[in-house]
């Protein structure tokens, strides 16, 4: 009877990981990008964001987003205030991962490619990033974990997930470490499977290297 | 915009003393969680590379079930979790001893990808120890130097003696 509420939980939580995790990527893609260009006004924007949202809790950006936007006027639901929240944090990490692995690469690699005849757009979208991809998947791999289990953060804020609901049985029935050893062990059954996945990932963009 | 400024500064002088203790707390709570990190944090490491097997498989599978657990979770078993168990510890405390745990099992991982780069180091270099006698003679400089292999392997070709005259440039 438990485990049915958590196991809505989880739905919940998959969804908020992956809709923040699809912010994140776009984000992290889109800034990495900016960041290696020669135009500096852009460098110093992604640098403040940069450093912005990866020194500010996660717990109080979902606050501000939740709380702190609704004074101003602007209601969200709590799931895509979770969202928003984890994926604007999780952009600023993958920003400095994919520009780690962009930069990772020979500046020679961009420069042959537009010799050849391709466009910029081009270079990056058939020459950098598919180089950079195989540098940047066991970061990312460890980023989508941690985020699955940072989505317990969300239950401060009310979206129904995992942690959420295993309060809430808490508050009913008092059964306190049942409650929460399962908690855990969902959480574990969750993240050991995405693990495997990014660990075969790995196998396999290097048998293709 | 502007009001939410004004009332930034207003409250701030009333807030401030409640927020200097709340930052004082958070700091302490690094301290002591930091500590407990790498202490237990090393300790699960050398486990993980010792030679038995029993005590590799306890700190594997802590190290896996620990990274695949919120940190939420693990503060919410310590404090709440264990209180009809007749145990009831602080929030400090058991905060401290939540993330403590929890990241030792990061730290772990870490000292360990450490330990083992040194560790494989130490496989592909070979040591040795001895004493050299220099001479500066009127015809050149003489040296004589004598080693000892210290970890020397099966098929290593082994040279204890060396005699040098002249210097190479």
């Amino acid at each position: 009877m438990f485990a049915a509420a958590l196991l809505a939980g989880a739905f919940v939580s998959i969804q908020i990981m992956l809709g923040a995790l699809g912010i994140a990527i776009a984000i992290g893609l889109f800034m990495a990008l900016l960041a290696t260009t020669r135009v500096v006004p852009l460098r110093l924007f992604v640098a403040c964001y940069v450093e912005v949202f990866r020194n500010v809790p996660a717990l109080t950006q979902l606050f501000i987003i939740y709380f702190g936007l609704a004074q101003v006027g602007l209601r969200l639901q709590p799931i895509p205030a979770a969202i928003i929240g984890l994926g604007l944090g999780g952009g600023a990490l993958l920003t400095e991962v994919f520009r780690a692995g962009i930069q990772a690469l020979h500046h020679g690699q961009r420069e042959a490619a537009v010799a050849v005849g391709m466009t910029p757009i081009m270079a990056i979208r058939y020459i950098i990033l598919p180089q950079a991809w195989r540098i940047v998947l066991p970061p990312l791999g460890n980023y989508s974990i941690s985020l699955l289990k940072e989505t317990s953060v969300a239950s401060a804020i009310a979206a129904p997930e995992i942690m959420f609901y295993a309060r809430q049985l808490v508050t009913r029935s008092f059964e306190t470490p049942v409650i929460y050893s399962l908690t855990a062990l969902l959480y574990l059954a969750m993240c050991l499977p995405i693990g495997r996945l990014v660990a075969r990932l790995e196998r396999r963009s290097r048998a293709w290297q | 915009m502007i009001e939410f400024f004004q009332i930034f500064f207003d409250k701030l002088p009333q807030w401030w003393p409640e927020m200097q203790t709340a930052a004082g707390r958070t700091l302490l709570l690094t301290a002591y969680a930091f500590i407990l990190a790498i202490i237990f944090g090393l300790a699960l490491a050398l486990a993980k590379l010792s030679r038995s097997s029993m005590l590799r498989r306890v700190a594997s599978v802590y190290i896996e079930i620990m990274r695949s657990i919120p940190t939420l979770v693990v503060l919410f078993i310590i404090y709440f979790g264990i209180v009809p168990l007749g145990i009831t510890l602080n929030a400090l405390t058991a905060g401290s001893i939540g993330l403590g745990i929890h990241a030792a099992a990061y730290v772990a991982e870490i000292f360990r990808s450490g330990i083992e780069a040194i560790q494989s180091q130490n496989e592909s270099f070979r040591f040795s120890a001895g004493v050299g006698l220099a001479w500066s003679s009127p015809i050149g400089p003489l040296k004589f130097s004598y080693a000892i292999p210290l970890n020397a392997k099966e098929g290593d070709r082994e040279q204890r003696f060396q005699f040098q005259a002249g210097t190479a440039f």
